[in-house]
């Protein structure tokens, strides 16, 4: 199975192919559950993983190939799942939480990782960590509360008492250099212009 | 045109995140339907978050435990209409083979149902009260490896004297403690539990917080898997309230 596409995966677990789902499971349980673990705690983490992939084992056959990577759309429905159950979360709650993320990946970004887990050994995962430690704290902070607190624009905006419109370019700024990182390409340097922005 | 365009691919991001106001993202929904590159372009934001599960999961010193994959293979349904469902052929030989997968299908789901009508068996003695580490809990306790030991109140025999199980797997290091019955400690105490094994090391497996009905429980890992003990006890201070003897 270890050959296999994620997407080929994703097709035989659409067909009830239990070893497809198994090694879907294997390949990405580990970091759906450290994300769940971080952001609702290590109880629920558990229980969020069991909901993910059983939906996974429902849906599969809704997977599209043309709109996109099984990954995009697995990671988007897990997102789903695991903000669900961060809304019980109070706001403050979540934002504590997402700061945790965020020093982690600054701590991991600036000192490495162990080479020897699976998902690091994946060539753009080092770069991507090094993008993330590297970037200013203000843009890793917008985006770790979009992606990871699930607040919107809006809300982050309210909440760090900052314009609307600094929120969105912190994003778009941190979006480009993750971008730059995982792509291997040159990166617009007016991404890099200021570290408060 | 144009300038709505530009407009809204600078949306696209907050978009990709789901962290725009409902009217935005209706108005970029909308231009989506109509433009091929910012399609593309939104692809792409999501390719570029895919990397953050990853990074998390990489950074992370936390790790799932193995136990949740067979929870989770064992919750598939498997009634789902997945598999297809060729019709046999009218020969003799295929209808045969029929016969036997039909058969065969039968006995699985036979014994699917027996294996699920015991979990939902042992599951319901602790449902509402299992509240953290279902995974973990449901896993020791049922499996053909798990060993059960009973704790017995040391000073009330009565019929509603507070007990309790330690559950153990001869495959896992997992250990889960449950009491019931237990009056709510003095304030500033709680009930401890204490693993004597039969290689003299002693663990202090942890507290057990006790709920509004009496019940608690504790899950603990030892340092390798298929602990054996000879003696186990539910502790308040120095005061021994449940124990189980090995030699009993």
């Amino acid at each position: 199975m270890q050959h296999l596409t994620d997407e080929q995966l994703a097709a035989g677990t659409a067909t009830g192919d239990v070893a497809a789902f198994s090694a879907l499971y294997d390949r990405y349980a580990d970091r759906i559950h450290a994300w769940a673990a971080h952001v609702l705690g290590s109880d629920r983490a558990e229980d969020a993983i069991q909901e993910i992939f059983l939906l996974l084992w429902r849906r599969a056959g809704q997977y599209d190939p043309t709109r996109g990577s099984f990954l995009a759309w697995f990671l988007t429905l897990a997102r789903h799942e695991i903000l669900h159950a961060l809304r019980k979360h109070s706001i403050p709650e979540r934002m504590a939480a997402a700061e945790e993320i965020e020093r982690l990946l600054e701590r991991a970004g600036l000192t490495g990782v162990d080479p020897a887990d699976e998902a690091t050994a994946r060539a753009t995962v080092p770069d991507l960590l090094a993008a993330l430690g590297a970037m200013p704290a203000a843009q890793r902070e917008a985006l770790v509360l979009a992606y990871f607190a699930g607040l919107s624009q809006s809300e982050i905006a309210a909440r760090l008492g900052i314009p609307l419109g600094t929120v969105k370019k912190r994003i778009r700024l941190a979006m480009a250099k993750l971008r730059a990182a995982m792509l291997g390409e040159d990166e617009d340097p007016a991404a890099w212009e200021s570290t408060n922005q | 045109m144009t300038t709505r365009h530009e407009d809204l691919v600078d949306l696209l991001e907050g978009y990709a995140l789901e962290a725009l106001e409902p009217g935005e993202a209706r108005t970029v929904e909308e231009h989506l339907a109509t433009c091929t590159s910012c399609r593309e372009r939104l692809a792409e934001h999501r390719q570029v978050l895919v990397g953050l599960p990853a990074a998390i999961g990489s950074a992370s010193p936390l790790r799932l435990h193995p136990a949740v994959k067979s929870n989770v293979l064992r919750a598939l349904d498997p009634r789902t209409p997945r598999q297809r469902w060729h019709r046999p052929s009218g020969s003799a030989v295929a209808a045969l083979a029929a016969a036997a997968v039909a058969a065969v299908s039968l006995f699985w789901n036979w014994q699917l149902s027996i294996q699920l009508a015991h979990q939902r068996t042992v599951q319901a003695e602790f449902v509402g009260r299992i509240t953290h580490n279902q995974a973990t809990v449901f896993d020791v306790v049922d499996s053909p490896a798990t060993t059960k030991r009973v704790l017995r109140s040391v000073a009330d025999s009565g019929p509603s004297a507070p007990y309790g199980k330690v559950f153990s797997r001869s495959d896992s290091a997992d250990i889960v403690a449950m009491v019931n019955r237990l009056p709510q400690p003095p304030a500033g105490h709680q009930y401890q539990l204490y693993l004597y094994r039969t290689d003299g090391t002693v663990n202090a497996a942890g507290s057990l917080p006790v709920d509004s009905e009496g019940f608690s429980y504790l899950v603990f890992r030892c340092d390798r898997a298929g602990p054996t003990f000879d003696h186990i006890e539910v502790r308040l201070g120095s005061q021994v309230i449940l124990a189980w003897d090995g030699s009993r």
